[in-house]
């Protein structure tokens, strides 16, 4: 056993189901079983990156325990990851700490939100993340661990126990591990990483604090305003945070079948977005009878006495983030967001040790 | 009941390395609390959650009317999971002391205790209202940003969905404890609220909302 981590040593008596007894019981884990995190998986893990184990990537809320490396790659091993998976996670970790992400509300609200992470550039294609069939589904070790670790980090770091201080009164699925990549090859327009102004060939993470997705339906037309009518339908619901809220995005995820009908229409990314601005609303009186009206000030920025007034989810069309991603058949998904919270993309660090 | 693993004489050791993250904590001193209340300016800090207007309105009517109070500042955050920022500066500047309303959710919770510690750290006292079910949460994450003994004026979950005259009637069943936070020695007040809450496990953990893990 090597002495070089920081991390205290647990000492339990028994085997692998007595040292997951344990984890559970303290509260460690997420009720499913774990891997152990010995310090000759945790140095196998660190292997994974370049960064040092004792370096601090800040710390997450609410409780505001370190993210040094070296937890990281603890709560990894536990997740069932493998050590190339790091630079990812470390990624995802980065983006969740900066300010605008807002973790210190997501973490412990009442709503049932769970960051997602979404991966585009080539590192995808090397640690055989998902992008397509059942993309949100489960099947992939990648997608399933990478996310899975996030949770775990969100508990043994930012204090995130269910009841305690993360305090979601239903929470979601994606709770228990919520990563894809996008489809860029199927996708007819800029994917996400270049819409931010990265490369095309860097690898990036991005997080958004989203409900779990729901679907977009639309086997019947076969043109971007139709299919787009549908995915605005689908957004303009009012028991959402989005609704009242004025900070927030919403994301749609593009099936590859819906995203090829609304490119053959010759649509770009921007005349989506500005579709789904224009036209995912609510009527101005429906957002003072129903909803969190009240509590939240969004419509009251509209002085109109016009009743009917139309009055979008989001600030402006780039508040709606268009991804593509999944497999076969004429689905997309819908991703309403926390509200206060904003999507953060980062560069994934691909150095290894 | 695992009553198929058989086990070795003297089973062996399993050494772990803790996932948990190390935490820090940074222990600041409450504000200084008023001598009196007499003749000072208080302000209401609403974060716009459902009756925190009634219930800041007629604790701000009590105030004057009982207790000597000058003058009220009323101040509304236009939504509960965001800082006030620029709303407690402006309370800080004009204020002598400032009742803050209130946690009574998950992130509504985070951001009324991290404006309250906000104002502590400037020097302004704070009441700071959360409801029972989440107080324990508001004492949490008041260790978490520094002040561990933030007094905490619990009121009854929830605070949504009543009649005026129940917010009336929790208001006022509040105000001599909101008071009581606002004038007396911080030291005395330091002991009586840091973890008040956090040790109060049975009396707090209400079964049919919570799942112990068994």
């Amino acid at each position: 056993m090597s002495g070089t981590f920081d991390s205290e040593t647990l000492s339990v008596d028994g085997d692998f189901e007595d040292v997951n007894d344990h984890l559970y019981r303290q509260g460690m884990t997420d009720g499913l079983p774990v891997i152990p995190p010995t310090a000759d998986r945790v140095e196998r893990m660190l292997s994974g990156t370049a960064r040092p184990a004792d370096e601090s990537l800040g710390t997450i809320p609410p409780k505001y325990g370190s993210a040094t490396v070296e937890k990281v790659a603890i709560n990894a091993v536990m997740a069932g990851c493998e050590p190339a998976y790091m630079p990812v996670l470390i990624a995802a970790v980065e983006a969740m700490v900066e300010d605008e992400f807002n973790l210190y509300g997501v973490n412990a609200t009442t709503h049932p939100v769970a960051p997602l992470v979404v991966v585009n550039g080539p590192i995808v294609e090397e640690i055989n993340l998902n992008y397509g069939y059942n993309v949100f589904g489960q099947g992939w070790r990648a997608n399933a661990t990478i996310g899975r670790a996030v949770r775990l980090l969100l508990v043994n770091l930012g204090g995130g126990e269910p009841g305690e201080m993360d305090r979601a009164t239903h929470g979601h699925p994606g709770k228990y591990s919520f990563c894809i990549a996008e489809n860029e090859g199927r996708n007819p327009w800029d994917p996400l990483h270049v819409q931010r102004g990265f490369d095309a060939d860097e690898s990036t993470v991005t997080v958004m604090g989203v409900e779990a997705p729901h679907e977009i339906n639309d086997h019947v037309n076969e043109t971007a305003e139709g299919i787009l009518t549908t995915a605005a339908d689908t957004l303009a619901t009012v028991g959402n945070n989005n609704s009242h809220h004025s900070h927030g995005e919403v994301c749609v995820v593009f099936g590859p079948e819906h995203a090829g009908t609304i490119a053959r229409n010759g649509w770009s990314r921007e005349d989506v977005q500005w579709f789904l601005y224009d036209n995912a609303r609510n009527k101005l009186e429906t957002l003072e009878t129903v909803g969190i009206t009240g509590n939240y000030t969004w419509h009251h920025r509209f002085p109109t006495e016009n009743r009917e007034a139309m009055i979008p989810l989001t600030e402006t069309p780039e508040d709606v983030t268009v991804i593509v991603a999944g497999g076969a058949g004429k689905h997309s998904m819908a991703l309403h967001s926390f509200g206060e919270t904003r999507s953060v993309t980062v560069a994934v660090d691909e150095g290894g040790a | 009941m695992r009553a198929n693993t058989t086990r070795s004489e003297g089973s062996r050791t399993v050494e772990l390395l803790d996932p948990r993250g190390e935490v820090e904590y940074e222990t600041l001193p409450l504000a200084e609390r008023l001598e009196t209340l007499e003749g000072a300016t208080i302000g209401l800090l609403d974060n716009s959650k459902s009756n925190a207007d009634v219930f800041l309105e007629v604790v701000g009517d009590r105030l004057k009317s009982a207790y000597g109070v000058a003058e009220v500042v009323y101040r509304r955050k236009d939504k509960s999971p965001i800082p006030a920022d620029d709303l407690a500066t402006q309370l800080h500047d004009a204020c002598d002391a400032v009742v803050n309303a209130y946690g009574d959710c998950g992130s509504c919770t985070s951001w009324c205790v991290y404006d309250s510690i906000d104002l502590e750290k400037k020097g302004t006292p704070v009441a700071t209202i959360n409801s029972d079910e989440f107080v324990k949460l508001g004492q949490s994450e008041a260790q978490a940003l520094g002040i561990p003994g933030l007094p905490l004026v619990r009121v009854a979950h929830p605070m949504g969905d009543l009649p005026r005259e129940d917010v009336v009637e929790r208001a006022e069943g509040a105000i001599e404890e909101i008071v009581h936070v606002l004038t007396t020695d911080r030291d005395a007040l330091e002991d009586e609220y840091a973890e008040r809450f956090l040790a109060a496990d049975e009396e707090l953990a209400d079964e049919s909302l919570y799942c112990p893990i068994r």
